[in-house]
């Protein structure tokens, strides 16, 4: 009884933006005119979507993203886990170096990003060049966005999978690692087959919560590239901003959102029932 | 000429000459104390003529180093009117307006905008018309060119609008430069024809093709021919080509005309221009990276808003204004024998009361736009305050010590040469998409444009690919809605001559 409050208040945070956003994208509304009202529109909306290149582009771009980041961070993130786990010295002070990326905001991180990789004065393209690997002012961030995106992301990230990692590093039982050691296995020995698949549900649960952010990447990509060359390097999440509060296409906006979540909901769906040993321990 | 009577102030008569505080009159001599109005403009240099932190109060409207700024405090004084202004980053200004115009909230009583927005602002019916308020309040608007009057600060036939900044294009050059013999010399000899600031667009390019490559500044660097802005606002580097190739962007039947002739031929001197010409990197230059390549000599020429002349006069830059000319953009299309050029007046912004103002604060917003109109420091670009002249105003006679005081590093006969340019330019303005769905319209032309900067299609392609973009966007906002506010706009383009014959 005394928790209903809350519940009714965390259903109306949660539960009236669905319900809104159902509304509107199943009108028909020209918002944008004083005075106009919504009338039914069925399905036209989700048809739109549906023949939509510019979104199959950018579930391409974002796929894409995913495909990449998240493996680069995962592996990343276990192996500076995997380092920082022992006993060495200044373990601390770099760990907590290590996860001050994570403490920026998308935008700040884009902005970073932006001066880095900036042809004319940033330091990227200078020490490229200096190392012979590519000529100057080679634009990456109008030659190579995604790319870009993905860099940026990856050293925005990869602490995320760090601390889970190290968290679960911590967590794991002492004895079957002693009886492996007992036993004569080698260290890559014990790594593949006694530490992963006992991490394998901490990786899981890090590789779920990365694709369901990454599909909403939005600050890294609008800041750095603003999904341009034309919408090369546009994330879903970019065009949803864009066609709402860009264009003040709400309708479409919610129909594109409600596609979106349900693409989501059945990649995880997916990849939970695929994922070797599940999700538990 | 404008009046000289005190109650019909403008700039071009009001406080730089009437001297004392006379100026003050017309606004004394409506009671509104004590009515307190909200406001709103996009943040930064253009926030600063209505309140600098920086300033202080009590510096004058004519004295002190930021002089005219930080307006609202100086007319709450005046008039006793309560004035909260706010200020929103100007990439959230479509997004915020609309939401509080389109939810009813009204927020916000005078509403500073960018030009941009006039189709879904005045075109979605968000104004209020300010014809009777013009006349009761005595407001000089006859040093407005026709286009800003008629276009830019009309729709429907009604004044919706005064100006605040008028951020035409203009083509600038290095005076020096293009008067170096040698250079001239060389130029001649590959061309065949003499160096001077670009006429047509193909002499643009020329112009781009000499100078890029080789140090021709002194300084031991490779230069290059040409510098613009595709970065922020992309599509407009087409329009002003488009503007000049006699191209309108709907036939009156709300057809779009982009994949023709006028569209194809902008693309393809815009690819020419940025891909051959600007230095590396320039798709992805910010404003103030654009200006910076220009103003530190990187480039001896470029096609860009008014900033240019007055960031050159700050002598913050290895360029000085006085080393920058400034003249109408180069023209394209010949029109019985006359070539056709015109200068794209956009973004620029605009100052306008919301329709959910109370009728009982609506003459008090009116005042404090009167006020930034005529008293207000526009008309003197700094450097420093972001403003552009949005009418000949900024000829005002004796207005030349302000702007000497104002830019340090330009003479009287460079600032003279820069006035000049700037009326030229507003003379032969030319809009943006005015209509509603502008953000929908021109996000289809960046999109298909920077493909085709990178490489991905030809400008025929493009142009075809905007044109299937463009009649979407018209059947999705409504083609008969569309149509009928196209109408009026087109009325406005035929009373202005900009429509092809």
């Amino acid at each position: 009884m005394l928790v209903m409050p809350a519940i009714a208040i965390l259903l109306a945070l949660n539960l009236f933006p669905l319900i809104y956003d159902i509304f509107l994208s199943l009108v028909n509304w020209q918002i944008r005119f004083a005075g106009s009202q919504p009338t039914f529109a069925g399905a036209s909306n989700f048809a739109t979507v549906v023949t939509d290149p510019r979104f199959y582009n950018d579930v391409g771009v974002t796929l894409a993203l995913i495909a990449v980041v998240v493996p680069v961070e995962n592996f990343l993130g276990l192996g500076l886990a995997m380092l920082l786990s022992r006993k060495i010295r200044g373990s601390r002070v770099i760990g907590s170096i290590i996860i001050m990326p994570l403490a920026l905001s998308s935008a700040v991180a884009g902005m970073i990003w932006s001066i880095l990789l900036f042809c004319s004065f940033g330091p990227v393209d200078s020490i490229l060049e200096l190392l012979g690997i590519w000529r100057t002012c080679a634009n990456p961030l109008w030659n190579y966005p995604i790319q870009s995106i993905m860099v940026a992301d990856i050293w925005q990230w990869t602490p995320f999978f760090f601390l889970i990692f190290l968290a679960g590093l911590s967590s794991l039982p002492r004895e079957p690692l002693e009886a492996a050691q007992v036993d004569g296995a080698s260290a890559y020995q014990t790594f593949r087959h006694v530490t992963l698949p006992m991490l394998a549900p901490v990786m899981g649960v890090g590789v779920i919560l990365r694709m369901m952010d990454v599909f909403q990447t939005f600050g890294v990509p609008y800041i750095l590239t603003g999904g341009g060359p034309g919408v090369t390097s546009e994330t879903i999440a970019l065009y949803i901003y864009r066609a709402g509060l860009g264009f003040f296409n709400l309708t479409y906006a919610a129909a594109l959102a409600l596609v979106l979540l349900v693409v989501v909901s059945v990649l995880i769906t997916l990849f939970v029932r695929i994922y070797p040993g599940g999700l538990a321990r | 000429m404008a009046s000289s009577s005190v109650s019909g102030l403008h700039p071009a008569t009001g406080p730089f000459y009437l001297g004392g505080n006379a100026y003050l009159q017309p606004f004394t001599d409506f009671d509104f104390k004590g009515t307190s109005i909200t406001g709103v403009v996009d943040s930064g240099l253009n926030y600063i003529p209505f309140v600098d932190p920086d300033e202080g109060y009590p510096n004058s409207v004519t004295s002190g180093p930021h002089f005219g700024q930080n307006q609202v405090p100086k007319f709450q004084d005046a008039t006793g009117i309560t004035v909260t202004m706010d200020a929103v980053d100007a990439g959230d200004t479509y997004s915020l307006y609309m939401t509080d115009l389109v939810s009813g909230t009204g927020k916000w009583n005078i509403i500073v905008y960018f030009s941009t927005y006039n189709g879904d602002i005045m075109g979605g019916g968000y104004t209020y018309p300010i014809d009777d308020l013009v006349a009761k309040y005595n407001v000089d608007t006859s040093l407005m060119p026709p286009f800003i009057k008629q276009l830019y600060c009309s729709y429907a036939g009604h004044l919706m609008a005064l100006p605040y900044d008028g951020d035409f294009h203009a083509y600038y050059y290095r005076k020096d430069i293009f008067s170096n013999p040698d250079i001239m010399s060389k130029f001649k000899a590959k061309y065949g024809y003499d160096l001077a600031p670009a006429q047509t667009w193909k002499q643009y390019n020329d112009i781009g093709e000499f100078f890029t490559g080789w140090d021709w500044a002194g300084d031991g660097k490779p230069h290059y021919g040409l510098v613009e802005d595709i970065k922020d606002l992309g599509h407009e580097q087409w329009m002003q080509r488009f503007a000049s190739w006699q191209g309108v962007y709907f036939d009156e039947n709300m057809n779009p005309q982009v994949n023709t002739p006028a569209g194809i031929s902008a693309a393809t001197d815009l690819l020419t221009a940025i891909t051959k010409y600007a230095p590396p990197g320039d798709t992805s230059l910010a404003w103030e990276e654009v200006i910076s390549t220009f103003c530190n000599g990187t480039v001896p020429q470029m096609v860009a808003w008014p900033d240019i002349g007055p960031r050159g006069g700050t002598g913050n830059y290895s360029v000085k204004g006085d080393q920058i000319g400034t003249t109408l953009p180069p023209g394209g299309a010949t029109v019985n024998g006359n070539l056709v050029r015109r200068s794209l007046v956009s973004p620029g912004r605009v100052m306008v009361i919301s329709k959910y103002t109370p009728p009982e604060k609506v003459e008090a917003v009116f005042l404090l736009m009167k006020w930034m109109y005529e008293v207000g420091p526009i008309y003197v670009p700094t450097g420093l305050n972001g403003e552009d002249p949005p009418d000949d105003a900024c000829d005002a006679p004796g207005s030349l010590p302000y702007w000497s005081a104002s830019n340090t590093a330009w003479s009287a006969a460079g600032i003279q040469d820069y006035i000049a340019g700037a009326k030229t330019c507003l003379a032969n303005g030319y809009p943006d998409i005015y209509l509603p769905g502008q953000a929908q319209y021109v996000d289809s032309l960046d999109r298909h444009l920077g493909e085709m900067l990178a490489g991905k299609s030809t400008p025929t392609e493009a142009m075809s690919s905007v044109n299937d973009d463009w009649v979407g966007i018209t059947k999705d906002i409504g083609l008969p809605k569309q149509q009928a506010l196209w109408k009026e706009v087109v009325a406005a383009y035929k009373a202005l001559g900009l429509w092809p014959s």
